[in-house]
């Protein structure tokens, strides 16, 4: 593989008329990464990467590959590999010649092609079907196909366009765990689009969380998922309840707030607010469990059962409370005789189970 | 078992009116062939003896190939604009395609000849600036005949090279690309091979429109250049040799049925190529 590279948007917009596809976005991409474009259609993370592979000529801002403009190139001239939505294999030519192409238009010695093309069939084991026409290939190896034209070249860095989106469940929860596994093997960059939020979350080092044009929030899957900056990440990113309250207190590191008759208390490493502000805190259902009336606890709440599912590892329940309803997740095992509507619960959680984050 | 009695029931009309005036007239003109004046295949001898009429075959197919080979080349230029175009200005380009279409084939063929005319528009412009001294012979020959053809058969090569080039997938030509292809590469490597199913089922339609031409050849070649339905038309109305008329009719007809066979087994082709 060529020496990898890195890559960095410096201000990248987009505008079509007065609508902004893409607002001023900035991020570095660093080398041998997987990062993940994430957001709802609609969000510009599809712009983002057509501007990057040179589709999308951008309006504002600058595309640098390591410190070098790009962005005005036109895609054949900046050496990325791109995997599109549905494969776009080209299906007049047999597996091995779609393959072949990107060498083909460089000009490389037959001799050459084909050592390489035999080498990228191997990659992703499909020696035994380099003759098919890409209509006879299943999804799965139509994907793989893809992948080995995108790479074939030695490219400074790969772009996927939701590449698993035309796979069903099975096939895409498989082909995560191949894509991640090849990531690591090849060593290249991969900036990935998907609006699948368990896709980013297990196959990726960042997540880029993307909404309307503007970049929300950029981390790593955990740190996005434990500490969401906005009520829009928090909730993109799995599910989570939500508490509003008026802050009644402060300390060095949290602060009470009330929410309604409720008083909590809040911990954590974020911004204190002001005694008096308005805050939203996010709880997810997981990090609520179920407590013994009475418990020492810091946060405690009563409830009834309003509605309760069985997920297998786990019952999901909605509880009534005094704040709304709020959704618990506990695990099977502990919790023992299945939940009975209408019942009493009292519900309970750490200081710093929860986190204050930004309205939107 | 009703469904299908009334499905049969609701074609009869419509195979009645083939049967009636199209393939029983169509075996008459066969028979014929064979039969008139004395019976046997004399009349298909001359194919191979006849020298006037081995000359029209040969006029007819030369114009005919040089009439597909413009067409087609103009088409897909014209097609490929028209596939690229903003919806807004593919609806005016539709437009400008399809108007000739409406007009009467008498009135184009007329209009030609105001335009080619020794004294028409076309030569006296060039006279006019001096480009040449003579006017050019521009119609009672090939050249005037293959002109009016091709304005009448570029919608017919339009229309199917645009659905074949609609049909391509332009995220295939965005892979092409995005893999380092040049945009001519692009077009020489992927979006012509293609589209060439396309090309193949135009130049076919054009070529089997254009072999059974009538009026146009007739008034742009002022009786110099005789294609072959001008030559069966003199032979039924004016020579009275039905025997020979008929003759070279079903020879045509018979040359069209092999050429939709070939058009029918490309229409295969498209899957094959994956351009569908």
């Amino acid at each position: 593989m060529a020496g990898l590279q890195e890559l960095s948007l410096d201000g990248l917009s987009k505008h079509y008329g007065t609508v902004a596809a893409l607002d001023g976005v900035s991020l570095s991409i660093a080398r041998g990464e997987f990062l993940t474009l994430l957001g709802p259609s609609g969000s510009g993370k599809t712009t983002m990467l057509m501007a990057i592979a040179g589709f999308v000529t951008p309006t504002g801002g600058r595309i640098l590959l390591n410190g070098q403009p790009i962005q005005h190139l036109p895609p054949d001239k900046r050496n990325f590999g791109m995997v599109f939505q549905g494969y776009a294999l080209f299906p007049h030519l047999t597996v091995a010649r779609n393959i072949a192409f990107p060498l083909e238009v460089r000009g490389m010695p037959k001799s050459e092609i084909d050592r390489k093309v035999g080498d990228a069939l191997g990659l992703v084991q499909l020696g035994a079907l380099a003759d098919r026409l890409p209509r006879q290939l299943s999804g799965g190896q139509q994907q793989r196909v893809a992948l080995a034209r995108a790479l074939v070249f030695s490219p400074h860095l790969l772009l996927l366009d939701e590449p698993l989106s035309a796979l069903d469940r099975k096939l895409r929860a498989d082909m995560q765990i191949e894509l991640k596994a090849f990531h690591r093997k090849v060593g290249l960059t991969f900036v990935y689009v998907t609006h699948d939020q368990d896709e980013a979350l297990s196959m990726s080092d960042r997540v880029a969380i993307l909404r309307d044009g503007r970049l929300l929030q950029l981390g790593t899957p955990s740190e996005l998922y434990e500490r969401p900056a906005t009520r829009f990440v928090a909730e993109f990113l799995g599910r989570s309840n939500f508490l509003a309250g008026k802050v009644e207190q402060t300390s060095a590191d949290g602060f009470v707030f009330r929410c309604g008759s409720e008083l909590f208390v809040q911990l954590g490493p974020e911004r204190k607010p002001d005694v008096g502000t308005a805050v939203l805190v996010a709880l997810r259902p997981e990090r609520i469990r179920p407590v013994e009336p009475g418990s020492q606890l810091v946060n405690i709440l009563d409830g009834t059962i309003a509605e309760f599912s069985y997920l297998g590892t786990a019952f999901h329940l909605l509880v009534d409370t005094a704040v709304g309803r709020l959704a618990v997740t506990v695990p099977t095992w502990r919790h023992g005789a299945p939940p009975v509507i209408g019942s009493k619960i009292t519900l309970g959680w750490d200081a710093d189970a929860s986190i204050r984050v930004e309205q939107d | 078992m009703n469904d299908r009695r009334s499905a049969w029931l609701l074609i009869a009309p419509a195979l009645l009116l083939v049967g009636v005036v199209y393939f029983l007239p169509l075996a008459r003109v066969l028979a014929i062939s064979v039969m008139e004046p004395e019976p046997g295949l004399g009349n298909y001898a001359l194919l191979f003896t006849s020298a006037p009429i081995q000359r029209v075959l040969l006029t007819t197919l030369r114009i005919c190939v040089f009439t597909t080979s413009i067409t087609l080349v103009l088409a897909y230029v014209v097609a490929y604009v028209l596939t690229h175009a903003r919806p807004t200005a593919q609806r005016l380009m539709m437009l400008g395609v399809l108007l000739p279409l409406w007009m009467s084939v008498l009135v184009r063929a007329f209009a030609w000849v105001t335009l080619l005319r020794r004294q028409g528009l076309v030569n006296n412009a060039l006279i006019g600036m001096g480009a040449i001294d003579e006017p050019l012979a521009l119609m009672w020959n090939e050249i005037g005949v293959t002109i009016g053809m091709v304005h009448y058969m570029l919608p017919l090569g339009i229309l199917p090279l645009w659905a074949a080039m609609r049909d391509i997938d332009g995220r295939v030509l965005a892979a092409s690309r995005g893999l380092g292809a040049s945009a001519t590469q692009t077009f020489v490597r992927v979006f012509l091979p293609l589209s060439l199913p396309g090309v193949i089922g135009a130049g076919l339609l054009v070529f089997i429109f254009s072999l059974g031409f009538f009026i146009t050849p007739a008034i742009l070649g002022g009786g110099k250049t005789i294609m072959v339905a001008e030559y069966i038309n003199v032979q039924i109305h004016e020579s009275l040799r039905w025997g020979v008329g008929t003759m070279i009719a079903s020879t045509l007809v018979a040359t069209i049925f092999a050429l939709m066979f070939a058009l029918s087994r490309l229409v295969d082709l498209r899957t094959l190529f994956g351009a569908k």
